[in-house]
């Protein structure tokens, strides 16, 4: 036993030495072992590959994506995979944790609210590489695929396309006669208006409407309409003036009844769809994205029609959905992004994803699969080209910190809307977090 | 430290005499370490070098991609003078453990009385009374509490029979922490089991003579029972107190992961796991660590140094 | 540091308490009463719990009832199959597997320090104690920052490592005050026999103190279960994969992910998941209620 020679300091003193020369490694950076592959090589298709793919969504999502990832494999039997999804909220908690810890899926779905931070922390793969030949994107409109670049490089390929909208419960206000008109309302006040209407004839049994004054979709789409963007580089594209009127606009809303009071509103701010208002008929409408229909509708035996955001389209755009991207430390970057390829180019992928997500990117993709697609995604799809056509311009990549002010609206929203704060006051310390939080992001 | 250098063991095999003598001395000392030696390697490595190191990171810029920052005392110019919802977490913290910790003790005490007065059954209510505590840390049953509580929630129903308004309790940011407090008073089943103990030592004839004096029951009560069961009930205030400004799992999952609605059941510890592990801004995090350790080690003194005061030991005639 | 002066239970002979006025009839009515009253209350969301599991879907939010309508058993096949790629059943097993390491490992490691400080002189002795002690109000969250570090560069992220190994360092500071208390109380006689016979005090350890130490083992072993088995914190950190997880994140990523047609199937695995704790409480629950009294404190 010749520990026992050692005095008990020079012992601890070993041990502690250990775990400092273990806790020095960690602050070193990990050698890439991405760097030991070609930038865009050909993908693997002899050695065994086994690929982990991440992404977030509702079931319906799931069993499309993994009957997707089972064609693949049909293909390229030498590809298998493992698939980790999970609900929207802590979704990013997850993906940042798993890149902490050097472990990351090889394929992970993101949306534009990460896209700046992911590139610039070198967590995603840059693809320019593989475009051309991996990556065959001509039948992508360039407009889509530009919002997948950061400062000019491609790093994020759109899986789908999509637009904000507002979903509303057919089968709650049609015996009203107060079905909305299919092209919207002309204006914000005449959807208030509106909303007032049916929640006067429901007795708020359901509400009108859910509280939309915490959702980032809605806010931005009002922010366009008013000739600004939610960034200006790494500043807020909006005054105090824009924040005050937003919440106010809202706080009216709820005062009228045509929105539900902020407890109605309050758990479906996270952005799951299992917590969905008109899923659990607590409204009768709701904002969500044209191509969550699928999965809401599924939750709910009513049926439901897709109407546009009030006032005029300049707010919209075609809003890429989700992108796939390739992790920078994966060990088989090529296969990965070959089978992102497949995602968006084979068009019997795209038949199984029909429009769950969004819209298919590819527009020969689409041509060819719109007519196979029963009735609820061709209405979708007629919806959302019917929205898009009179859009405004693409906005540019959300500034660095975008999910914490997402974040940021919610607090400053719900504040508001429990009467914790007046909406000047939300405001003010809303558009002053947002400053602070995306000039540290940037630092 | 100071190290008195230990010799090596006498060789194996040889016998020990009875008597204390220097070899065996020694040997027992080392024995002692060797015995010692797994705690004092988890000691160190898991608990004080860590400890130092967070010390370390909270002067940094750190989110486990890119190497640590240095970035002086910004960690904590933010935390106190840039940070609102630091606040908002600071206060809904207190006010947990300030309304939970005296509520759960003054039930668990109290029934305690009322058991131990009542002797038939006690085990069975004893034990009974103890699952909450058992379970109610759990995810389960703050899954429950979430559907209990929540505005389609069968505590609505039982209100409504009292003619209480209904409202979203878990949803609604004046209540969503009263929800959280009655559940952590709820668990008052080990505390209670401790009071029961302490109760039970108390000798019968204190009551006799105080009994003789003429001492009705609150007397009984506040001059015998409640200086005699002092030292448990400062136990259990301890132990309450810091367990009360750490829970996590019911508030992380019944705002589902957000601290909501509006901040209101941000505790503390939920908000470091925010910052820390959600947005990875480590450096923050362990600042904000070492304030919570801070803090929570002079509530700790405050408590041990007023239990000196009010605490009355039986046997001190005899220390 | 102030101790406190309880010591273990010991049956109570006589029946101690307040003397005085002749206990009413009607007042030990009321008292139990009272105390059947908060037993209703104190167990009514448990009830709730296992009622609802049982209920049919659409009945969930509309029977606020303890009982079901429609007992409904197949919640439990429908919520064993849980989320697409993992069942439940893997939660479990995980489970298992990390209660499995933190009980072997505060049982061998606890016992051995604890055995340091209650039967073996050494220099800086009290010292040493005195800082256990202090570990036992360090709150954990002020590691987790550094320790999740730590873990991360040796790779142990997406174990069940982390979880386990720190037990087998005795950095459960509570189980080894447990035993030292316990120690305490063992006739030192013993081992004193023991050295005169020739034993080390290795040799005491294993065939002396231990065997006796067996009540605070079982104590270690079974809260070290629960505790574990209920810990949600330190595994929602650690563990990252979906096959990695525990019973506890299974279920919180359960409520996340499932509908609103699901917490049916949510409620029935939240049982499910409460039974292991529950039947280890049937089964020790003179243990708990002891060990508790011994050292006194959390449940």
């Amino acid at each position: 036993m010749a520990i026992l020679g050692l005095s008990r300091t020079v012992r601890s003193l070993a041990a502690g030495t250990a775990v400092l020369a273990v806790l020095a490694t960690a602050a070193c950076g990990g050698g890439s072992r991405a760097s030991d592959q070609e930038a865009g090589g050909p993908p693997e298709r002899e050695q065994p590959v086994q690929l982990e793919v991440t992404w977030w969504g509702g079931p319906a999502r799931a069993e499309i994506t993994q009957k997707v990832l089972d064609l693949y494999t049909q293909k390229h039997p030498n590809v298998t995979f493992t698939t980790q999804w999970q609900g929207y909220s802590g979704y990013y908690d997850k993906v940042n944790t798993s890149a902490a810890g050097r472990n990351a899926a090889d394929i992970i779905q993101i949306d534009n609210r990460v896209l700046r931070e992911y590139a610039n922390k070198g967590l995603i793969a840059e693809l320019d590489p593989w475009v051309g030949s991996t990556l065959q994107l001509d039948g992508i409109d360039p407009k889509l695929l530009e919002t997948g670049k950061v400062d000019g490089k491609l790093y994020a390929i759109p899986l789908a396309a999509n637009t904000g909208s507002f979903v509303v419960d057919k089968t709650v206000v049609e015996p009203l006669g107060l079905l909305p008109p299919e092209t919207g309302w002309a204006s914000w006040e005449e959807f208030g208006e509106w909303a007032a209407r049916v929640n006067q004839a429901t007795g708020s049994q359901p509400w009108a409407f859910r509280d939309e004054s915490a959702t980032m979709g809605a806010f931005e789409f009002w922010l366009r309409q008013r000739g600004k963007e939610l960034y200006d580089g790494q500043k807020p594209g909006f005054t105090v003036e824009d924040a005050t009127a937003w919440f106010e606009m809202w706080a009216t809303f709820r005062d009228s009844g045509a929105a539900s009071p902020a407890e109605v509103a309050q758990p479906a701010n996270g952005g799951d769809i299992s917590k969905n208002t008109v899923i659990t008929q607590q409204t009768a409408g709701t904002f969500s994205y044209d191509n969550q229909l699928t999965e809401i509708a599924k939750g709910t035996d009513h049926e439901l029609v897709l109407v546009p955001l009030p006032g005029d389209q300049s707010g919209a755009y075609a809003r890429p959905s989700q992108f796939f991207t390739a992790y920078a430390r994966g060990e088989n970057i090529a296969t990965a992004v070959d089978v992102i390829n497949f995602f968006v180019s084979d068009p019997e992928a795209g038949a199984i994803l029909g429009t769950e997500r969004g819209l298919p990117p590819n527009k020969q993709v689409r041509d060819q699969i719109a007519p196979q697609f029963d009735e609820q995604l061709q209405y979708v799809l007629a919806f959302d080209e019917r929205v898009t056509a009179q859009a405004g311009p693409t906005p540019p990549v959300p500034a660095q910190g975008d999910s914490q002010v997402t974040r940021l609206l919610t607090a400053a929203a719900e504040n508001v809307g429990f009467g914790r704060q007046t909406p000047a006051e939300a405001a003010e310390e809303f558009v002053a977090q947002v400053t602070g939080e995306l000039e540290r992001a940037a630092s | 430290m100071a190290d008195t250098a230990v010799r090596p063991a006498p060789a194996a095999g040889t016998t020990q005499t009875a008597s204390r003598g220097r070899p065996g001395r020694r040997k027992e000392a080392v024995a002692g370490y060797v015995f010692l030696s797994p705690w004092l390697l988890g000691l160190f490595g898991i608990t004080l070098l860590p400890m130092l190191y967070s010390l370390y990171l909270s002067f940094t810029d750190y989110d486990l991609l890119q190497d640590p920052e240095w970035v002086g005392l910004e960690n904590y110019e933010r935390m106190f003078t840039g940070d609102p919802q630091f606040w908002n977490a600071v206060v809904a913290t207190v006010l947990f453990a300030v309304t939970s910790v005296p509520l759960k003790l003054a039930v668990a005490l109290g029934v305690a009385l009322l058991l131990y007065r009542n002797r038939r059954g006690v085990g069975l209510y004893r034990s009974l009374y103890y699952v909450p505590s058992l379970l109610g840390g759990s995810v389960a049953i703050a899954i429950v509490w979430q559907t209990l509580f929540g505005g389609q929630g069968a505590i609505n129903e039982v209100l409504a029979v009292f003619g209480i308004p209904t409202r979203a309790w878990i949803n609604d940011p004046s209540f969503a922490l009263g929800t959280l407090v009655v559940l952590a008073a709820w668990q008052f089943g080990a505390p209670m089991v401790i009071f029961l103990a302490g109760l039970k030592q108390i000798p019968a004839e204190m009551f006799e003579a105080a009994a003789l004096d003429g001492a009705g029951r609150f007397k009984q009560f506040w001059h015998v029972t409640l200086p005699l069961l002092s030292p448990v009930l400062f136990f259990n205030v301890v132990l309450e107190t810091i367990a009360g400004f750490q829970g996590f799992t019911a508030a992380f999952v019944i705002s589902g992961g957000t601290g909501g609605p509006a901040d209101s059941t941000l505790l503390y510890t939920v908000y470091l796991y925010l910052r820390g592990f959600g947005d990875f801004q480590m450096g923050y995090a362990s600042a904000m660590a070492w304030v919570f350790l801070i803090v929570l080690g002079i509530i700790t003194a405050i408590v041990f140094r007023s239990g000196s005061l009010w605490v009355h030991y039986a046997d001190e005639g005899d220390r | 540091m102030a101790t406190t002066t309880v010591a273990p239970v010991a049956t109570a002979a006589a029946a101690p308490g307040p003397v005085g006025n002749n206990r009413r009839w009607y007042e030990g009515a009321t008292a139990h009463v009272v105390l059947i009253a908060l037993l209703l209350v104190a167990l009514y969301p448990i009830v709730y719990m296992i009622g609802t599991s049982f209920k049919a879907p659409d009945e969930i939010l509309n029977n606020v009832n303890v009982l079901p309508r429609r007992f409904s058993p197949q919640n439990y096949a429908e919520g064993w199959i849980g989320i697409p790629g993992v069942t439940f059943g893997t939660f479990f097993l995980n489970s298992a597997v990390v209660a499995a390491g933190v009980v072997i490992g505060n049982v061998v490691a606890c016992s051995l320090a604890a055995f340091a400080f209650a039967r073996l002189k050494f220099p800086l002795r009290g010292f040493w104690f005195a800082i256990m002690i202090g570990t036992l109000l360090l709150p954990h969250h002020v590691l987790i920052v550094p320790q999740y570090v730590l873990f991360n560069s040796l790779e142990w992220i997406n174990t069940p490592l982390p979880l386990i190994v720190p037990k087998f360092l005795a950095t459960e500071a509570f189980f080894v005050f447990l035993m030292v208390q316990f120690m305490r109380g063992i006739p030192r006689s013993l081992d004193e026999a023991a050295e005169i016979d020739g034993c080390g005090p290795y040799r005491r350890f294993l065939f002396v103190v231990l065997p006796l130490t067996k009540p605070a083992l079982v104590t270690t072993a079974v809260f070290s279960f629960i505790w574990t088995w209920n810990d949600f914190f330190t595994q929602l950190v650690y563990l990252n994969d979906l096959d990695a997880y525990t019973v506890p994140i299974g279920l919180r990523l359960f409520l996340d992910s499932s509908g609103q047609n699901a917490i049916a199937p949510m409620f029935a695995m939240s049982v499910l998941s409460l039974v292991p704790v529950f039947l280890f409480f049937l089964v020790f629950q003179r243990l708990i209620v002891d060990g508790i009294n011994t050292s006194g404190i959390k449940g």
